[in-house]
C-alpha cells in the first residue's frame, strides 16, 4: 500500500485580504493606488515565516515531467568560479507539460469537517493530476499538513487521510543546518476506497544552499530541502519515498524532484517526477 | 501685447537676437533648447516678470464606454457610473492657474526662472470641508500647490548654460513635450544641465539629464541627502542641433513672400547599470535593499537610444511640420524581484512619425489642412499605453495592459505619442490614453467668423480616421478603429480665450466585442474650456 509522498506546492506570496479600497466618506472619488508587492526577497540565506506564505487563488504554473517518464537529475551540483554551489535544471524538455496549481480555501471541501484545520487553513494539489489534496496551515513555526483527500468523495479512489496530529513539514526560519522530524498517525482513514490506519514519518533537513538554474529563470539563492517518507501503515508493507525540494523566498517552493519507492540514495539521480516554475502558462 | 527681446551681447554670432511679437494671447512658453536665453536684455535693476493662465474645464462624456460589455479582464473600455452601470453620461470640471515666474538679475547674463501650478486638474468641488450637503467651503490642501520647474541661465561669451527643472520640448511634441498648450494636461521636466550655442546659423545644444537617482539617506548633522548606490542612477545625455526662426522672423520673410525651411535633430541615450525596485515599487512591509550586502539591488542593463527628426516648411499660403522618431532600447535584466534573473533581456523598437499641415494665411478667413500620424505597435493584445510594473499579462480583447510577457514575448514594439500631443477628443484622448499602434488621417479646417480690433471668433472642424497598426492588440483582433468628427467654437482675444469643443466618435470593428458578439455604439463629448490668459 502505497501513497504518493506528501507534496507542498505552497504559492508562496503574502496572502492578503480582499482589496477593500476604503472609499472616503467626504469628498469625491479617489482612484485606489498600486496594489503593493506582497514580499520581497532579502536574500539573507534564510527563508521565515511570512516569505512563505499561501496566497489563495494565485496561479503558478510548472513545468513537470511527464507521468511514467523518469527525468534524469543532479540533485548535488556543481561549485562555480565564484565557490557557488550551482543547480542546473534549464533545459526545457519539450514533453514537459504545464502545470497550474493554485491554492483555495478548505471551505466547501467534502472533507472540511473531517479534517478540522481552522479558517486559516489552505488546501493545494499533491500530484500533478490534481486528485489528491493537502490540507495545510500556516503558522509563524512553520507549515503543517494536517491531512490528505481525494479531490472527489466519489468513485472508487475516495482518500481521506486525517492526521491525529499535523505534521510540521517546513520549520521556520528554513536555512542550511536546519533538520526536523514529524510523525503523523492516521487512524480510521479510507485509502483509495479502503479503510485505513498507518503512521507517517517526516525526516527533513535543508542542507545546501546555491544557485538554481531553471528553463525560464534562475534563482540566485534557493535553498535544498530533503524528505524522507516512510510510510508504514498498520497493515502492509512499510514503504519510503525521498523528496528533494528547492526553495525560494517568496515563491516557496521552485523545483521539485521525487524519487522511486525505497530509494537508498540521498542523491538519487532517477526522478520519477521532476517539476520546475516556470513562467509559461498552463493550456 | 508685443514684447522685444535683443541680446546685447554681439560676440555671440548669429545669437537669439529675436523681437517677438505676440498679438494671440500670451501662453506659457514651451522650453525647447531653442528658447533658452531668448529674453535676454540689459536690465539695471532686479526685474520680474510674471505669465500664466487660470483654465477651468467642463466637459460631458456621453457612453465613452461604447456600449460593449466588459473586456476579458471584467472592465469595461471607460469608466462607467458606479450607481448605474447603464447609466451613459459622466461629467467633470477641473481647473488650474499656472504661473511662470522668471527673475532677471542685474545686467544681461543671469536669469531665474520657475513655474508654479496651483489647483493644478483639481475636480471642481473635489476637496469639500465637512460634510458634503452642508459644504461652505473647499479645503486648501497643501498638495494643491506644485512647483514644475525651477533653473537658472547663465548668459557666457560663447554660449548660454543652463542648470535646474526645466520643461522639455522638442519638435511637434511627439515625443517630448513641455505640456505649455492651454489644454495641457502632462509636461515633462528635466532635471538638467545644458549648454546652447549658436553656430554657422544653428543652434547646437548638449545636455546631461540626471533622470532617476536612488535611495537617499540623510547626512550627518546637515540638511542634505547621499545616494547609497551611483550604478542605480538613471542618466540621460542629448546632443541636438537646429535651425530655427522666431515667430517675429517668420512673420517678416511671408510677408515678404519667402518662404522659410527650419529643421533639426538630435540624438539622446539613457543607461542605468543597476536598480533597486524596493525603492520605488509600493511593498507591504518596509524594505531595505542594501542590507545583506546590497541582496535589493538587481542588475539590469538598460540601455535606449532615440533618434529624431523634425522639419518645419513655412510658405506664405501654408506651415508643413512634421517629425519622426526611431527609439531602441535593451534591458538586459527586466526581473523586479531580487534573487530572480530572468534568462532573455527585453528589447524594443519603436517609430513614430506625425504630420501637420495648413493651407491658407495664417491669419486668413479660412485654413485648411491635413494632418497624418504613424506610431508602431506591438501584437501582444492590448494598446500597451499604460505598463505598470507587475501588472498581469493582457489578455486577448483587452484594452490595455503590458507588452512584454516574459518569456515568450520579450519586446515592446509600440511607439506612444506623448499624452499631450492630442490629435482627437473621444478615442486616444479619453479612451486609449494616446496615440499607440495605430495611424491616423486628420482632414482639418477652420473658418474665422468674425474679427474685431482685439477679438475673434472662429470655427473649426477636424474628421479623424484611424487603425490600428496590430490587429491583434484591439479588443476585437480587427484593425478599424474609427472614425470621429470634432467641430469646434473658439473665441479669443489678447487675454482670454473660450473653446466650445464637441466630438462624436464612430467606433469600426476593431473596437466591438467579439466574444459577446456586440457592436460599439457611438461616444459623445462636449467640453467647454475658459483661460484667462496674463
Amino acid at each position: 500500500m502505497k501513497h504518493t509522498l506528501t507534496t507542498l506546492a505552497v504559492l508562496a506570496l503574502v496572502a492578503c485580504n480582499d482589496n477593500q479600497t476604503p472609499v472616503p466618506e467626504h469628498g469625491a472619488y479617489q482612484a485606489g493606488a498600486v496594489e503593493p508587492l506582497p514580499c520581497v526577497p532579502n536574500l539573507d540565506g534564510r527563508i521565515d515565516a511570512r516569505e512563505l506564505r499561501p496566497a489563495i487563488g494565485i496561479t503558478a504554473t510548472f513545468l513537470v515531467s511527464p507521468s511514467g517518464r523518469e527525468r534524469m537529475v543532479d540533485l548535488v551540483g556543481a561549485t562555480n568560479a565564484d565557490g557557488q554551489r550551482v543547480w542546473q535544471y534549464a533545459t526545457d524538455f519539450a514533453d514537459d507539460g504545464a502545470l497550474a496549481v493554485a491554492a483555495s480555501s478548505l471551505e466547501g471541501k467534502w472533507y472540511a469537517a473531517n479534517i478540522p484545520a481552522g479558517a486559516d487553513a489552505f488546501v493545494a494539489p499533491i500530484d500533478a493530476g490534481k486528485r489528491t489534496e493537502g490540507v495545510y496551515v500556516h503558522r509563524e513555526d512553520g507549515i503543517y499538513l494536517h491531512g490528505i483527500a481525494s479531490r472527489s468523495p466519489d468513485g472508487p479512489d475516495k482518500t481521506l487521510l486525517p492526521y491525529t496530529v499535523p505534521v510540521q513539514i517546513y520549520r521556520f526560519p528554513l536555512e542550511p543546518g536546519a533538520t526536523w522530524t514529524s510523525v503523523g498517525e492516521v487512524k480510521n482513514g479510507t485509502f483509495r476506497g479502503l479503510p485505513y490506519a498507518g503512521r507517517d514519518t517526516y525526516e527533513v533537513k535543508v542542507d545546501g544552499a546555491g544557485r538554481l538554474e531553471l528553463p525560464d529563470f534562475t534563482l540566485t539563492q534557493a535553498l535544498r530541502v530533503r524528505t524522507k517518507v516512510t510510510v508504514a501503515p498498520s497493515a502492509g508493507q512499510t514503504t519510503t519515498q525521498r523528496q528533494t525540494s528547492f526553495l525560494f523566498e517568496c515563491l516557496g517552493e521552485v523545483a521539485r524532484a521525487t524519487s522511486r519507492l525505497d530509494e537508498p540514495e540521498e542523491n538519487f539521480t532517477n526522478a520519477t517526477e521532476l517539476r520546475r516554475l516556470g513562467l509559461s502558462p498552463s493550456p | 501685447m508685443t514684447r522685444v527681446w535683443c541680446n546685447a551681447t554681439k560676440r555671440l554670432a548669429g545669437l537669439l537676437c529675436a523681437a517677438t511679437v505676440l498679438a494671440a494671447p500670451q501662453q506659457a512658453r514651451a522650453t525647447g533648447f531653442h528658447e533658452l536665453g531668448q529674453d535676454f536684455i540689459s536690465r539695471e535693476k532686479t526685474e520680474v516678470d510674471l505669465s500664466g493662465y487660470l483654465r477651468m474645464r467642463g466637459e460631458a462624456l456621453r457612453n465613452l464606454d461604447l456600449d460593449r460589455g466588459l473586456g476579458p479582464s471584467g472592465a469595461p473600455l471607460y469608466p462607467v457610473p458606479v450607481s448605474d452601470p447603464k447609466a451613459q453620461t459622466l461629467t467633470h470640471a477641473d481647473m488650474r492657474l499656472r504661473t511662470d515666474v522668471k527673475l532677471y538679475a542685474p545686467g544681461s547674463l543671469v536669469a531665474v526662472k520657475a513655474r508654479f501650478d496651483l489647483l493644478d486638474n483639481v475636480a471642481l468641488g473635489s476637496r469639500p470641508d465637512g460634510v458634503p450637503a452642508a459644504v461652505a467651503s473647499q479645503r486648501a490642501d497643501a498638495d494643491l500647490l506644485r512647483v514644475r520647474r525651477a533653473y537658472g541661465e547663465l548668459l557666457l561669451p560663447f554660449g548660454l548654460v543652463a542648470a535646474g527643472r526645466m520643461g522639455t520640448h522638442w519638435g511637434l511634441g511627439m515625443v517630448a513635450n513641455g505640456g505649455d498648450c492651454l489644454d495641457c494636461d502632462s509636461g515633462d521636466a528635466s532635471d538638467r544641465v545644458a549648454f546652447i550655442t549658436p553656430l554657422v546659423g544653428h543652434i547646437w545644444a548638449l545636455a546631461y539629464d540626471f533622470s532617476a537617482t536612488g535611495a537617499q539617506v540623510p547626512r550627518r548633522g546637515q540638511n542634505r541627502t547621499v545616494g547609497l548606490d551611483p550604478s542605480t542612477d538613471v542618466r540621460t545625455a542629448t546632443f541636438a542641433w537646429l535651425r530655427w526662426k522666431d515667430d517675429l522672423t517668420r512673420a517678416r520673410r511671408t510677408a515678404a513672400g519667402k518662404a522659410t525651411v527650419e529643421y533639426g535633430s538630435y540624438v539622446t541615450h539613457r543607461w542605468q547599470d543597476r536598480d533597486a525596485p524596493a525603492t520605488y515599487l509600493a511593498t507591504a512591509q518596509p524594505v531595505d535593499p542594501f542590507v545583506n550586502g546590497g541582496a535589493g539591488v538587481m542588475p539590469r542593463g538598460f540601455k535606449a537610444t532615440g533618434f529624431d527628426g523634425w522639419l518645419r516648411l513655412t510658405l506664405p499660403w501654408a506651415r508643413i511640420e512634421a517629425e519622426a522618431a526611431f527609439l531602441t532600447a535593451t534591458i538586459e535584466q527586466a526581473s523586479l524581484v531580487p534573487g530572480v534573473l530572468l534568462r532573455d533581456p527585453v528589447k524594443s523598437r519603436q517609430l513614430g512619425a506625425a504630420l501637420e499641415s495648413d493651407f491658407g494665411e495664417a491669419d486668413g478667413i479660412f485654413t485648411g489642412g491635413l494632418d497624418a500620424g504613424y506610431a508602431s505597435g506591438d501584437p501582444a493584445p492590448g494598446f500597451g499605453v499604460v505598463q505598470r510594473p507587475g501588472a498581469a499579462a493582457p489578455r486577448a480583447g483587452d484594452l490595455d495592459g503590458p507588452q512584454a510577457i516574459p518569456r515568450r514575448d520579450n519586446r515592446i514594439d509600440n511607439f506612444r505619442f506623448h499624452s499631450d500631443y492630442r490629435i482627437d477628443r473621444i478615442l486616444f484622448r479619453e479612451i486609449v490614453g494616446t496615440v499607440t499602434d495605430a495611424m491616423y488621417a486628420k482632414p482639418h479646417a477652420r473658418l474665422r467668423i468674425t474679427r474685431a480690433e482685439s477679438a475673434r471668433l472662429s470655427a473649426t472642424a477636424a474628421v479623424i480616421g484611424s487603425t490600428a497598426v496590430q490587429a491583434s492588440s484591439t479588443p476585437s483582433g480587427k484593425a478599424p478603429l474609427g472614425v470621429e468628427l470634432d467641430p469646434s467654437l473658439v473665441f479669443e482675444t489678447h487675454a482670454f480665450l473660450a473653446a466650445l469643443d464637441y466630438a462624436v466618435l464612430f467606433p469600426l470593428s476593431g473596437l466591438d466585442n467579439a466574444v459577446a458578439n456586440v457592436g460599439a455604439k457611438p461616444a459623445q463629448l462636449v467640453r467647454l474650456r475658459l483661460n484667462y490668459l496674463f
